[in-house]
């Protein structure tokens, strides 16, 4: 029974995290949103070495149904990093003029929602069965749901909440509809059974197309990325952080669990399926982005095409395809985080989210400028950035299996990406703060934002040149998800 | 560690120091840049030198297929990618890097008056020369494109924010360009990977391992396009007039005579990991090249703005290399290797002295210009060697790249290679026009505009930049047979190659 318990530590402990800092106002009067903000950035960060440190058993537990394995960990792990450092973007700002991006009211319930959220994504990769993979996450979808439309008094995020709210559960319509074929078929909700069981027939191929739909709403996947924009541009800063990245990444891992690894060797031609669906999304996520000027809105087109990169890798189904999915999955979190994190400085001290507005911001505050920029080229794969080998990995996967023209593609998706995240640089360096009516000032940033900055910072020149984050990836990749 | 490591890193610590002394101290950031570019220039000095010894020591190399390395360090980095710390020199990038260390040290020389953000240029600078200094050292092609995106990514600012005229429009059209060549590039590479079955992306192993003649037919014109554009190839070299016109004087030094060149070098590196692909796709480079020679010298004449005048001659100079490359020629080979170092140091000395006759009279049109020899003498003279080198005047530097690249040429058993090398010729002519009436409208006659009677001649650390590129143009182009036996001995793997398979095939 301990040992059953040991599996499940982190969830426990994340649910006690969640419940904790629900309750820490009510137990201690005149407590602030920094207090919270810190507790739970301390219990992530605390849950983050636990995870890492191996104390979590590897194994199946509770009737075959949840298993831990160095894969599953590694997801995990990533879960809460980005969980981590998105709490600690929450921090609030200090001093005149600024604007609060969460109410500060209801931080606690802000910081448990995602909480709860990061719990779901953690059993989504755990889960063995498809009702508790279902559970795991609806537990993910509901609380973005809310956490989406949390500005109340902002009708831009009330109508983002009511398109996630439609759109999810759209998806997971389709989703279970497909899922209840499957069972069906194979008369198992067990996943090992019913990869055993599943042959090729019109039944297995209709099924897949409606799983493969409700988990392409998930990931952003053209072309079931149409409430990405809206949604993101609408939700809190720090939530849209939240959904680029750990959201992205429970997709793409269900992505693994329920399409590739069951109908893998069903449908001969499913690598042609996700190759096209990478082209599409990287396409369309590139072009999209051209236009955009509300930072937002292009970082959501931005994590629509990285999502279509990461597809490219998807196609190699063996270990080298996953150790380069994973490793990217941590490159893009922490190179989209400090992009998200300079955004958010920027609108918490300012109120601006418009790129034309970051006139003058080399000047006046040239480090963030220049995390600013290093994310920016990070996530356009330039070296010596993570996202360069990051990038490099994932094609070599495409590579290794002769996929040339997906290769191809790809790196000319990564030339025209390359145009608009140096249109970014562009207002912030190029543009003469005097050419613009009001350049940005001086501002101050609190010690634990410009903290998360630094710590992302040196996370993306580290995990692009020291080879132990690519070992790490390699390592983890050779077992069972 | 290595000299070629060390070579790499100075100007990496030169980022470093800059990036602690605080912006209101412009003068210690210089004297740090002046100093980490002496050290490098030192360093590549001896690296020549030594390598110059080794090979008049050395047998004369054989037939051996295998590239002759010097320096070698090699650590594992990503081992399950065989991806390794590869660095190697041969002839051709030790004389590469002695020209890259020259024209960054008087690309430093030449910016000593900047005064707009002086520490962030000077840091993208640095940058970009490590990335350059990187490639001609790296021996592993996963390190190789990683400098190589590094030495063409730094441009994208300098131009972006000290440039002049159009400048957010060049940087991002040169820099746009620039990472689709290099798009084609990492394809290229992937695949080389893959298809030899090497397990290793160093160069010295794919070359062993070799890749099948299907794989080479297609995807030898994807390589040579890539490193093409950074070469300057026509249709592929629009890049290159406007972002050197917009550039900064020391980018545009640094851009046009060592960047480009990577494209040359990038080119030869796929013929030696391709041969079978050169011989098959010579002729269509060979007439791409030829359109380059002349359209940039005609375009050249009809430009009056210095800048656009040098760009273009520089885009025409540039086709001479690949040219020679496309012949498949030892001598017109030697030829264009030397066109890479000639042309280099003469466009560094034209650009720089563009930035300073432009930081004096304010204008870059050559009509606005007129009797500026007696007012600036040095700059005057400087020209003038520079523009009699482009020329290929003998007893300079450029002389020797362009016979040398003719006869070879003229020596292949073709007849249509043969009317492409007199057409190609035929462009020299062309070049002296415009260089000539460049020359006189500027130096000569009655002096144009008054205000330019009260100018300044060079100063002091000027002057040093233009006797160091003034000085090697003349002595290289004097005694070039030490750097011939320097640049065959590391050709000579290339030309094996090429040789065993024609005779093989029996072409």
């Amino acid at each position: 029974m301990i040992d059953q318990f040991k599996l499940i530590s982190l969830e426990l402990l994340l649910a006690v995290l969640a419940i904790g800092v629900l309750s820490l106002r009510l137990l201690i009067r005149g407590i602030g949103p920094r207090l919270e903000v810190g507790v739970v950035g301390f219990g992530l960060g605390g849950l983050l070495i636990l995870t890492l440190s191996g104390a979590i058993p590897n194994g199946l537990g509770f009737g075959r149904v949840f298993l831990n394995s160095d894969a599953v960990l590694a997801f995990k792990a990533l879960f809460v990093l980005s969980g981590f450092l998105v709490t600690l973007l929450c921090w609030p700002f200090e001093g005149e003029g600024n604007k609060p991006l969460l109410p500060p009211k209801y931080n606690a319930e802000a910081l448990a929602l995602m909480l709860v959220s990061v719990l779901g994504m953690c059993i989504i990769v755990s889960a063995r069965e498809l009702v508790l993979l279902y559970v795991g996450l609806e537990m993910v979808s509901l609380p973005l749901v809310i956490l989406t439309a949390f500005n109340t008094k902002d009708h831009r995020s009330s109508e983002a909440g009511m398109k996630y709210v439609v759109y999810s559960a759209l998806s997971s319509g389709l989703l279970l509809y497909g899922l209840s074929m499957v069972y069906g078929m194979a008369g198992s909700t067990y996943l090992d059974i019913i990869s055993q069981r599943l042959t090729l027939s019109w039944l297995s191929i209709l099924s897949s197309v409606f799983i493969l739909s409700g988990v392409g709403f998930k990931v952003a996947a053209v072309p079931f990325h149409i409430w990405t924009l809206d949604v993101y541009e609408g939700a809190p800063i720090p939530v849209t952080a939240f959904l680029s990245v750990a959201s992205k990444a429970a997709g793409l891992a269900l992505l693994y669990k329920i399409v590739i690894q069951p109908f893998g060797e069903v449908i001969f031609s499913w690598q042609l399926l996700v190759a096209i669906l990478a082209t599409l999304t990287m396409t369309f996520g590139n072009l999209a982005a051209l236009h955009q000027n509300n930072m937002k809105r292009f970082l959501a087109c931005s994590s629509i095409a990285q999502a279509g990169y990461i597809l490219v890798g998807m196609v190699n189904p063996e270990p080298f395809g996953r150790a380069a999915v994973i490793y990217y999955l941590l490159v893009y979190i922490i190179s989209n985080i400090a992009a998200f994190g300079a955004v958010i400085a920027i609108a918490n001290a300012t109120g601006r989210e418009d790129m034309r507005d970051y006139v003058g911001l080399s000047i006046s505050n040239p480090k963030l400028a220049l995390v600013f920029m290093l994310a920016m080229f990070s996530l356009a794969g330039i070296p010596p950035l993570a996202g360069f080998i990051g990038k490099f990995y994932l094609f070599a996967a495409a590579a290794k299996l002769g996929m040339y023209w997906l290769v191809l593609v790809g790196t000319i998706n990564a030339t025209i990406s390359l145009y608009y995240y140096l249109m970014v640089v562009k207002w912030a360096y190029l543009v003469k703060p005097d050419a613009h009516a009001s350049p940005l000032q001086v501002f101050n940033i609190p010690f634990v934002h410009r903290f998360v900055l630094f710590v992302v910072t040196v996370g993306m020149v580290l995990v692009g040149i020291v080879p132990h984050f690519i070992r790490w990836a390699q390592v983890v990749a050779g077992s069972a998800l | 560690m290595g000299i070629l490591s060390t070579i790499v890193l100075v100007p990496i610590v030169a980022v470093i120091l800059i990036s602690l002394v605080p912006e209101s101290r412009p003068a210690w950031i210089k004297r740090i840049a002046f100093i980490a570019a002496g050290i490098n220039l030192c360093l590549a000095t001896w690296l020549l030198i030594d390598f110059t010894i080794k090979v008049l020591h050395a047998d004369s190399g054989g037939a051996s297929t295998a590239l002759a390395l010097e320096y070698v360090e090699r650590y594992h980095w990503f081992e399950k990618l065989g991806i390794d710390y590869f660095m190697g020199a041969d002839g051709i990038s030790v004389l590469m890097i002695f020209l890259t260390a020259i024209v960054i040290f008087c690309g430093v020389c030449a910016s000593w008056d900047h005064s707009y953000r002086v520490k962030e240029f000077f840091n993208f600078l640095f940058l970009l020369v490590t990335g350059v200094f990187g490639v001609f050292a790296a021996r592993d092609l996963f390190l190789f494109f990683l400098f190589y995106e590094l030495a063409v990514l730094p441009m994208y600012l300098l131009i972006g924010i000290w440039g002049t005229g159009p400048r957010e429009y060049s940087a991002m059209k040169l820099t746009l360009m620039l990472m689709g060549g290099s798009a084609l590039i990492f394809l290229g590479i992937l695949v080389l990977y893959f298809e030899s079955g090497a397990h290793s992306f160093s160069m010295v192993e794919i070359g062993r391992a070799g890749v099948s003649e299907s794989t080479q037919r297609w995807l030898f014109p994807v390589m040579f396009f890539g490193f093409g554009t950074l070469g300057g190839l026509w249709p592929f070299h629009t890049w290159s007039p406007d972002g050197h016109a917009s550039a900064p004087t020391a980018v545009s030094m640094l851009h046009a005579g060592v960047l480009m060149k990577l494209g040359g070098y990038g080119c030869l590196l796929s013929m030696y990991l391709m041969p079978k692909g050169a011989i098959m796709w010579s002729g269509l480079f060979l007439v791409l090249t030829t359109i380059n020679l002349f359209y940039g010298s005609l375009i050249a004449v009809k430009k009056t703005d210095l800048k656009y005048i040098t760009a273009y001659s520089s885009v025409s100079h540039c086709g001479l290399i690949l040219f020679g490359l496309g012949t498949l020629n030892s001598v017109a080979f030697q030829g264009a290797v030397f066109q890479m170092y000639a042309h280099g140091l003469m466009t560094a000395l034209f650009f720089a002295l563009i930035g300073m006759i432009y930081g004096r009279t304010h204008t870059r049109y050559v009509t606005e210009m007129g009797g500026l020899l007696s007012v600036m003498p040095w700059l005057g003279c400087a020209y003038f060697v520079g523009g009699l080198a482009g020329l290929g005047l003998p007893g300079l530097a450029g002389f020797i790249a362009e016979i040398q690249v003719f006869m070879g040429a003229f020596s292949v058993d073709s007849p249509i290679v043969k009317i492409l090398t007199v057409l190609a010729a035929s462009s020299v002519v062309t070049t002296a026009v415009y260089m000539l009436r460049a020359l006189t409208k500027m130096f000569y006659g009655p002096i144009q505009n008054s205000e330019h009677a009260k100018l300044t001649d060079a100063n002091l650390v000027e002057k040093l930049a233009l006797v160091i590129l003034v000085f090697l143009l003349g002595f290289s182009g004097m005694f070039p047979g030490w750097l011939m036996k320097i640049i065959s001995y590391s050709l000579n793997p290339i030309m094996a190659q090429i040789q065993q398979i024609k005779l093989i095939s029996g072409i």
